[in-house]
């Protein structure tokens, strides 16, 4: 290729670029000189979910002066309760409730924070120990302790409290199991109960 | 049927609907009141933020249930090292109110692509807040990414109450209340940081081919043994040789048409 033809192979390659970056520009040029009329669409879907705790619940899970030795042992409400969890017709007054603003369907999970720990100490009460049950039958209340679940450090997404819901009450029981030679004293933890949309993992 | 026991019946049969209405409102009662819960109302689940950029989010929080609480709204895990700022709002909705009368929270998220260890540093330098070593290298506060490809980051915003810390008595838990919405934030690259990547692409390239056309031309005179001077010396000399042939030519003819004059003119005589 001579001097010649480069030059003009340049002057081909330099033509081409231009036209393309006009192709580009040329639509948003016309564009702001046509006379389209346009209106705005709006659409704002709003999803509310609501969801309560018995009062005995939000007090707290108690287990109060528990033997060693002893396998599922009720939970109190609260630390100080000292008839256990139950109403007059012994049914459990620990519930978590949807409130009916919820319009999406909703998944409810739980998880503790860590084993029950002893008071300024590192002892624990592994979480093997500690289990809750959930009935989603109105009444009669009573979940059973047969197939209940223990509590794991992160939601237990295969074992829901309630699946798919955006209406219900949803009545809860807690055990707990002390083992032989367990220290004595004050053991503490953190149970966390979560509704999320049921498209989307709890926790996640 | 006389009327005394029509009468008796009539009041049994009223005692049992009074009986039966007293169950109904004790049940009610027993569910509806007394309940300590949150609403949280959003309207949003991703959002497209550029790198660099701040983009925000309404979160609306209210109690449907009869029990005051205060409450917040919280990012999970994978979105906290985005949020702009360390502590959310604390809210007091009203009690026994729906999602129109919701106390909105705004959470603001700002992705820093790639955040460099002295950057870091500065920042935490000036505003004093940790140790400035501790940290560094947190696998969170980083991403790495594939250019031209937004990247996702999923995770959720929870709704809870706030509520003074610890039990007292015995063993127990304390019970936590979350709503959880999901949030995706997508965090897009501006298009001049793609410019200047085209560019330094374009650049390498330019700058590979020029060595390459070198060495390919350096590997070929190596291989034939010569270098272009001499190629060029060698044509030199044998065009010299070709003129002097030439002019040899020239003579030699010359001395040919000499002697047949010659020869010509002794004939003639």
């Amino acid at each position: 290729m001579n001097k010649g033809e480069k030059k003009t192979d340049l002057f081909s390659w330099s033509i081409a670029t231009l036209l393309i970056s006009l192709a580009g520009i040329m639509p948003a040029v016309l564009g702001a000189s046509s006379s389209t009329q346009s209106t705005t669409g709006f659409a704002n879907i709003t999803k509310n979910v609501a969801i309560g705790l018995s009062s005995d619940l939000a007090s707290g899970i108690g287990f109060i002066n528990l033997d060693i030795n002893t396998a599922d042992n009720n939970a109190t409400a609260g630390t100080t309760g000292a008839n256990g969890n139950f109403n007059a017709s012994s049914n459990t007054t620990f519930w978590v409730t949807i409130n009916d603003t919820t319009n999406t369907y909703v998944d409810m999970c739980t998880k503790d924070n860590q084993s029950f720990t002893l008071a300024g100490s590192a002892t624990t009460l592994e979480n093997g120990n500690f289990t809750w049950q959930a009935d989603t039958v109105g009444t009669p209340v009573l979940p059973n302790v047969t197939n209940s679940h223990a509590f794991a450090t992160s939601y237990d997404t295969s074992n829901l409290i309630a699946n798919n819901v955006d209406t219900g009450v949803y009545y809860m029981r807690f055990w707990l199991d002390v083992q032989d030679g367990q220290e004595t004293g004050s053991y503490y933890t953190q149970v966390s109960i979560q509704a999320k949309e049921n498209s989307t993992t709890c926790g996640s | 049927m006389t009327s005394k026991n029509r009468l008796l019946f009539s009041i049994l049969r009223l005692k049992g609907l009074v009986i039966g209405l007293f169950i109904l409102v004790l049940s009610f009662y027993s569910v509806n009141s007394g309940t300590i819960g949150v609403g949280l109302s959003y309207n949003r689940e991703a959002l497209k933020i550029d790198e660099f950029h701040k983009g925000c989010v309404d979160y609306g929080i209210y109690n449907p249930f009869d029990t005051d609480i205060n409450a917040t709204v919280e990012p999970s895990d994978p979105l906290k090292p985005y949020l702009t700022y360390k502590n959310p709002e604390v809210v007091f909705p009203e009690k026994l109110k729906g999602p129109i009368d919701k106390k909105v929270i705004t959470l603001c998220f700002k992705p820093k692509i790639i955040r460099l260890p002295y950057f870091k540093l500065g920042i935490k330098s000036i505003f004093n807040e940790e140790t400035p070593l501790k940290g560094f290298f947190n696998s969170t506060n980083w991403i790495f990414q594939i250019p031209f490809m937004p990247t996702t980051i999923k995770g959720t915003i929870v709704a809870s109450q706030v509520k003074p810390e610890g039990t007292a008595g015995g063993t127990g838990a304390t019970v936590n209340l979350g709503v959880g919405a999901p949030l995706e934030l997508v965090i897009g690259r501006k298009i001049y940081f793609f410019m200047f990547l085209f560019s330094v692409v374009v650049i390498i390239i330019l700058i590979v081919a020029f060595f390459k056309r070198r060495q390919l031309k350096l590997l070929y005179l190596k291989k034939t043994g010569k270098t272009e001077e001499q190629k060029r010396e060698k044509m030199r000399q044998l065009q010299e040789q070709m003129k002097k042939m030439q002019e040899q030519q020239d003579k030699l003819q010359q001395q040919v048409e000499e002697t047949d004059k010659k020869e010509q003119g002794e004939n003639n005589a």
